[in-house]
């Protein structure tokens, strides 16, 4: 390649470079947030924009996204590695502890949903059953020769039981005034979040470990090979000086034991053995695969489920069951009469069973029976 | 993240290790709730720095606006973490940018959350030098430890700690180094290990140390054997055996020339870079040095020879061990000598602030030097720069060693009614941030100190004024090196100015004219000077207060012929392994195919 098509190449890797400084988006959206949450003067002025107060501007922050902006209005830089934007995670890192409430469902509407197809009467009084939930975010960082994280969220009650239904809950308040947590109950429920990952990271570990191994493997049978090969030479290399020196005049004896010797051949090869050990069990510790779960996020939720009777009635048969309605709207710990997995939708076939959707199921002629009674529905 | 593995530890054993570094369960437990806002903030924090594998390097946009990164930087760095598994020999040409290449690395190690524990092994002369790239270009504060090996602390808890490789060998040092399995390990000027039985060898083959960067422009200084012994280091048992590296590789006995070049391209490619100057596409442009040697004015000649005088009979006091070893004393005299040669005022001063500290008997002669200074009416450099900068048609970067000379030259500027910017260590950083700007701007002339000039781009400036001289050659480099460097793309004209016979004068003439300093790089420096260059300063001084003005010229013209000595085995040592590497292609931008 010719020096001057070097050149312009240079030239437009450099140009490229310069357009791609256009600043990170995510970045200045949540520096940004973050201005605003601490209730900080934000204003833009001369391509930069001013952190601080408009009654004190000596004293006001210059920062800018972009770093041709930043070199040309001599304001800070603000991207990933600088000291303006480690110092905003710090602190914005601290404040991961929330408390929320979630609205408690409507009895008619949630029961609407859960039994579409069976008329319903609420008997009685509704009542409340207040209860409390945390969602905690862990960052999951695995560590061998590479790194990956990534942030999960898991969900419990106070006695560390996995809440399923809490995950897709994003529509909750914040006008509650939280009582404290329990210690005793926050040791309960961290090991019943650490159970819950350690059996999500099963399988992604595995493959992890898998090709780490491998790696490791191969990095053992090249030191391996290349110590054992180093221990060949230095024993041939004894053994030669040993056999010529036998057979030869006594001149050119002199001149052969200037060679190695058997004991400096041992010593050698001792001291292979050691730096064998050394090298294998710092690649062990390079491969070693590494799994840390770090709390950065703590939700704690207060809610109702509402307990009530329900009659269930048809034209051919009722039932009056006891339901407790989620804030979701969705029935807690419903089962099937006849596979006993939860309910989202009650079906009530003739003879008054109680089943989900599964059971239900279309005969030849497309009518849909129980699989308990097999009576049409 | 957990890094001291301990070396017991099984590889593939999945430990979770449950942490809570903000004290959440602390701040649950006692009530403190923030706003919701807050905690979906704080999640989207940890999106922010948790990235995919991506193409780009991390710390790029931070970078970008503190440095030039070149393309070969950035390729190599990518390869190093993507392909080589962070452990490397980096071995780019001369004055390519390895240690910017190396620090890019670990910026980027660092951000990723791989590297926490640093340690920086250097020779001794560039301990410092590392210190301040670090800090200025990429906001990295590392711990120096330096001195008696008792006030280092303790290495553990010390995460970050450049080292230079002197201290580091020492028996109690070096096994506390040890005792430590290192995230990242880098080891600069690399080729000081060619040797597998030296205790740099030994030192660096007993430290641990998840990543590896080996840096040298000559990773082959005699024969290929000293290319495996590095190798050895970064990736052992990748060549074989040294026997059948040697059969394998190397054309003739003495290892000097290569065979089956593929195969060891092919082999090295796993662990080595190397980028070609010319493979680089960069605009390399030229330097010419011009030293003007001043007739000194009556006035100037008299206070000189008076205060060399006394410099000489207060060196001829100190008892011989503390000559010897160059004492701090010894270097006090050597900055009032300097001082001398750099500006009247700069002497003046200093001599005003040893009057305050002298003995009523020492006052007289202090007064007596003080009084043949105010004597000095008129200034032969200060007429030759005034003069220089006037004529000149381009942006002028004046440097001088002392914060008077600094003041002197720029208040006699602003009457000659030029805009002139100073930049100096005694400066806070927006200080000199508006320095810059100034020179930038409308500002034709900065004057700088050395001290904390080393994160100055100034590329857009063509023509350094040396108003005073160092007399350690890497400091000459430095000041040079802060417009002649990468991405500078005119001709850098160099002016040194030195009054006839003066220290400075012989040393312009006799040492730095010799090894044609002005034309070096540093690294070719570093190749030709060694550890040379700490010895550098006192042994000048030595010879010039040991000896009459004859027999100090004939000690500075040895010195300097030993160095052109050094110059030549290094130009060898350079062409050597551009001879070797001819058809070893193991640049990154080679494997883009110029892309």
């Amino acid at each position: 390649m010719s020096r001057s098509s070097k050149r312009s190449i240079y030239r437009h890797w450099r140009r490229k470079e310069a357009s791609e400084q256009g600043g990170d988006e995510a970045i200045k959206d949540f520096v940004l947030k973050y201005l605003d949450l601490s209730g900080q003067d934000v204003r833009s002025e001369d391509g930069c924009i001013l952190v601080g107060s408009r009654s004190d501007p000596e004293h006001a922050h210059a920062i800018m996204f972009s770093g041709e902006v930043a070199n040309r209005g001599q304001c800070e830089l603000v991207a990933v590695g600088s000291p303006y934007l480690s110092r905003i995670l710090e602190d914005t890192r601290r404040r991961g502890v929330a408390a929320a409430q979630l609205p408690t469902a409507n009895p008619e509407v949630a029961l609407g949903r859960i039994s579409p197809n069976t008329s319903f009467t609420i008997l009685g009084s509704v009542e409340e059953m207040p209860r409390r939930a945390l969602k905690l975010y862990y960052l999951l960082t695995y560590t061998s020769n590479k790194r990956s994280q990534r942030i999960v969220e898991v969900a419990l009650d106070a006695s560390g039981q996995e809440i399923q239904w809490l995950y897709s809950t994003r529509s909750y308040l914040n006008d509650e005034k939280p009582e404290k947590f329990r210690a005793d109950k926050l040791e309960l429920v961290l090991d019943g979040s650490a159970f819950i990952l350690e059996k999500r990271m099963e399988q992604e570990l595995r493959g992890l470990k898998e090709e780490s191994a491998r790696l490791l493997s191969d990095a053992i049978d090249r030191i391996q090979g290349y110590y054992a090969q180093l221990r060949d030479e230095t024993r041939n290399e004894a053994e030669f000086n040993r056999s010529h020196s036998e057979g030869s005049s006594e001149g050119r004896r002199g001149a052969i034991s200037a060679g190695m010797s058997f004991d400096e051949a041992k010593r050698l090869i001792a001291d292979y053995d050691r730096l064998e050990d050394l090298e294998i069990e710092r690649e062990r510790a390079r491969y070693r695969v590494r799994a840390e779960a770090t709390i950065v996020g703590i939700l704690l939720l207060s809610y109702k489920v509402l307990r009530c009777r329900v009659e269930l009635k048809d034209e051919r048969a009722s039932r009056e069951i006891e339901l407790n309605i989620l804030p979701n709207g969705e029935a807690e710990s419903l089962a099937c009469e006849a596979c006993g997995k939860p309910i989202g939708e009650i079906h009530m076939c003739s003879n008054g069973h109680i089943v989900g959707s599964e059971c239900i199921v279309s005969d030849a002629a497309g009518d849909k029976r129980c699989v308990i009674c097999e009576t049409k529905k | 993240m957990p890094t001291d593995v301990p070396p017991q530890a099984h590889a593939s054993e999945a430990i979770l290790k449950r942490s809570d570094a903000f004290g959440l369960g602390d701040s649950l437990l006692a009530g403190r709730f923030n706003p919701l806002p807050w905690l979906d903030l704080c999640l989207s924090s940890y999106e922010l720095t948790i990235r995919p594998e991506t193409d780009a390097l991390l710390s790029r946009q931070l970078l970008e606006t503190r440095i030039e990164m070149m393309r070969h930087q950035v390729s190599a760095a990518l390869k190093v973490r993507d392909h080589m598994n962070g452990r490397a020999l980096l071995a780019d040409e001369v004055g390519l940018g390895k240690t910017i290449e190396a620090c890019m690395i670990y910026k980027e190690l660092a951000l990723r959350g791989l590297v926490r524990k640093v340690l920086v092994l250097t020779p001794p002369a560039l301990v410092y030098q590392w210190h301040e790239e670090l800090s200025t270009k990429f906001l990295e504060e590392f711990t120096v430890a330096s001195g008696p090996s008792n006030k280092f602390g303790d290495f553990a808890s010390n995460e970050k700690i450049i080292v230079s490789i002197d201290t580091a060998k020492r028996t109690g040092v070096k096994k506390r180094l040890c005792s430590v399995f290192w995230d990242l390990l880098i080891v600069d000027e690399a080729h000081r290990l060619k040797n597998s039985r030296t205790l740099n060898y030994r030192l660096v083959r007993d430290i641990s140390s998840t990543y590896l960067l080996m840096l040298t422009a000559t990773p082959i200084q005699n024969s290929l054997a000293e290319l495996y012994n590095l190798i050895n280091l970064v990736k052992p048992g990748l060549l074989g055996s040294r026997l059948e590296f040697q059969s394998r590789f190397s054309a003739d006995y003495k290892g000097r020339r290569v065979t089956n070049h593929l195969a060891l391209q092919r082999i090295l490619s796993d662990v080595m870079i190397r980028t070609r100057r010319n493979e680089t596409g960069l605009p390399f442009t030229r330097r010419y040095s011009n030293t003007m040697r001043l007739i000194p004015k009556e006035g100037e000649h008299r206070l000189y020879g008076a205060v060399t005088e006394y410099v000489r009979s207060r060196y001829e006091s100190l008892p011989e061990a503390k000559r010897v070893r160059a004492a701090p004393d010894v270097f006090l005299l050597i900055t009032l000598q300097r001082q001398l040669t750099s500006s009247t005022p700069a002497i003046s001063r200093a001599l005003e602030r040893r009057r305050e500290r002298s003995t009523p008997e020492g006052v007289g002669e202090i007064d007596r030097l003080l009084h043949l200074a105010s004597c000095v009416k008129e200034d032969s450099k200060l007429m030759a720069m005034k003069k220089l900068v006037e004529s000149a048609s381009r942006k002028v970067l004046v440097f001088t060693t002392f914060l008077a000379t600094q003041e002197y030259i720029r208040a006699t500027l602003v009457d000659l009614g030029m805009e002139v910017a100073c930049y100096s260590g005694a400066m806070n950083e927006e200080e000199r941030q508006r320095s810059l700007k100034a020179f930038r701007g409308d500002a034709k002339v900065l004057v700088c100190t050395e001290a904390g000039s080393e994160g100055m781009n100034l590329q857009f400036c063509n023509v350094v004024v040396n108003y005073d001289l160092p007399w350690n050659p890497l400091r000459v480099e430095q000041r040079i090196g802060r417009v002649h460097r990468i991405g500078q793309e005119k001709d850098v004209y160099i002016f040194s100015l030195t009054v006839r016979d003066t220290i400075e004068d012989h040393i312009l003439e006799l040492l730095y004219e010799k090894i044609q300093l002005f034309q070096l790089t540093i690294g070719d420096l570093e190749l030709i000077l060694g550890d040379e260059v700490r010895r550098i300063e006192p042994r000048i001084f030595r010879s010039f207060m040991e000896n009459d003005k004859k027999g100090a010229k004939r000690a500075i013209e040895e010195l300097g012929s030993y160095l052109v000595g050094r110059k030549k085995r290094a130009e060898s040592t350079k062409r050597r392994n551009e001879s070797i590497f001819e058809t070893v292609y193991l640049s990154p931008l080679e494997e883009e195919g110029g892309q």
